[in-house]
């Protein structure tokens, strides 16, 4: 017998006795919690950039030396001082559909500013789809600074590969569809993030997630900007489809 | 009723057909089950955030590189370089088989992490030399080396070879 078929046939028993495994639904439970938020952290990442033009602003319109401007500079002490660059109101050439959300949103979440960004995206793509490519985009986002942090709304077709459930969510059966509730955290929970999730009958989603930057969840919650009734309404809204 | 992914079936179907075996090479690489374990979970986990990405032709691999990579990251975390600390989790049955495997695996602990991953590779998972350079990210000639290398050593430990009838292994 060879060294080779020594280690081979001596790895072959000692692995043979499987001692405990994976569970699927945990896995598939975190799995799907990461996607969410790895999604939402794009749009957060769009967020910050969009933050460091209005530090930048504010540096140029003063006069002073945007070489000296603290490019870490929290996102919500610049916003105040100096409006960003000008934002494009057509986020999305070709297409009103970003217009018509962010319209919504803004009626319903008054307490939200402008978006930072809105931009069509997919199940499978990391990140938005190019503007260009929007006529196939499976769901749109819309991405806001708050003083606490940030929010995202997405709107998803039922043809979505990615569409989802929560079975750990608080579930609540409203006209139309149902109504999910869900708070968890991310970066070693230093972000606290509130979703409320609303998918209709036919399949269509409305999530709208609060992101907030706090040490734990008692504090996260007493720095929301948004109030819950005011996002449940607005997931519910028959025009954030499209 | 809220939707499932479309794709979430054949997630499911990979996990139910692949997570012996990736218990197996963890187990190899970790020299613990727990630990092991921890790291199979986390591997499904990150392999279902990316999953509609993965061409379906490549997850196996895909599976397989996320898999060894946590593995070097929980040895590395865990100060893991020498599990013989520890006795295996479960004896094989009868006393030959106990021996054998505590010899194994003392044998496997002498060597790093990588030199562990690509002994399980090469003769737990049958992988070929250019698919464990794939999932190692090294040369095949450096897998070759490295092959050849923990041989040698696992050779000088591992108790000289007796010929044991019945020994033979369906795969």
């Amino acid at each position: 017998m060879t060294v080779e078929q020594l280690v081979r046939d001596q790895l072959d028993r000692a692995t043979q006795d499987i001692v405990g495994g994976p569970d699927l639904t945990t896995t598939i439970r975190d799995g799907r919690r990461r996607r969410r938020a790895s999604r939402a952290g794009v749009a957060v990442a769009a967020v910050a950039v969009l933050g460091l033009g209005a530090v930048g602003a504010r540096a140029a319109l003063a006069g002073g030396d945007a070489g000296v401007v603290a490019h870490d500079a929290p996102v919500a002490d610049a916003a105040p001082v100096a409006p960003a660059p000008a934002a494009p109101t057509d986020f999305v050439p070709g297409t009103d559909v970003d217009d018509s959300m962010s319209a919504v949103v803004a009626e319903l979440l008054p307490e939200l500013p402008a978006p930072d960004d809105v931009y069509p995206s997919d199940g499978q793509t990391a990140g938005p789809l190019p503007d260009t490519e929007f006529a196939r985009a499976q769901d749109w986002q819309a991405a806001y600074t708050t003083d606490a942090g940030g929010a995202l709304v997405m709107m998803g077709s039922p043809e979505e590969l990615g569409g989802w459930r929560c079975s750990d969510c608080g579930a609540q059966q409203v006209a139309g569809g149902t109504l999910y509730r869900e708070t968890y955290s991310t970066d070693g929970g230093q972000t606290w993030w509130f979703g409320t999730y609303f998918v209709g009958d036919d399949g269509h989603f409305v999530n709208a997630f609060e992101s907030v930057q706090a040490p734990d969840e008692q504090a996260a919650t007493s720095k929301r900007v948004l109030a819950d009734n005011d996002i449940e309404a607005l997931v519910q809204d028959p025009r954030l489809t499209f | 009723m809220a939707r499932t992914p479309a794709w979430e079936s054949a997630y499911r179907e990979f996990f139910a057909a692949r997570q012996r075996r990736l218990m197996r090479t963890a187990y190899a690489i970790l020299g613990s089950w727990p630990a092991a374990e921890d790291a199979v979970q986390t591997a499904f986990t990150q392999l279902y955030v990316h999953w509609p990405r993965i061409q379906p032709g490549a997850v196996d691999t895909y599976a397989r590189r996320t898999l060894v990579h946590t593995c070097f990251r929980m040895a590395k975390q865990q100060g893991r370089e020498t599990p013989t600390g520890q006795l295996p989790d479960r004896p094989l049955a009868g006393p030959e088989g106990g021996l054998e495997r505590l010899d194994l695996m003392e044998a496997l602990a002498g060597l790093s992490p990588k030199a562990r991953a690509v002994v399980a590779l090469r003769f737990l998972d049958d992988l070929p030399v250019a698919e464990v350079a794939q999932v190692l990210d090294l040369p095949e000639g450096t897998v070759k080396s490295q092959t050849a290398r923990a041989l040698d050593r696992l050779q000088a430990v591992l108790a000289p070879p007796q010929p044991i009838e019945g020994a033979r292994h369906d795969r």
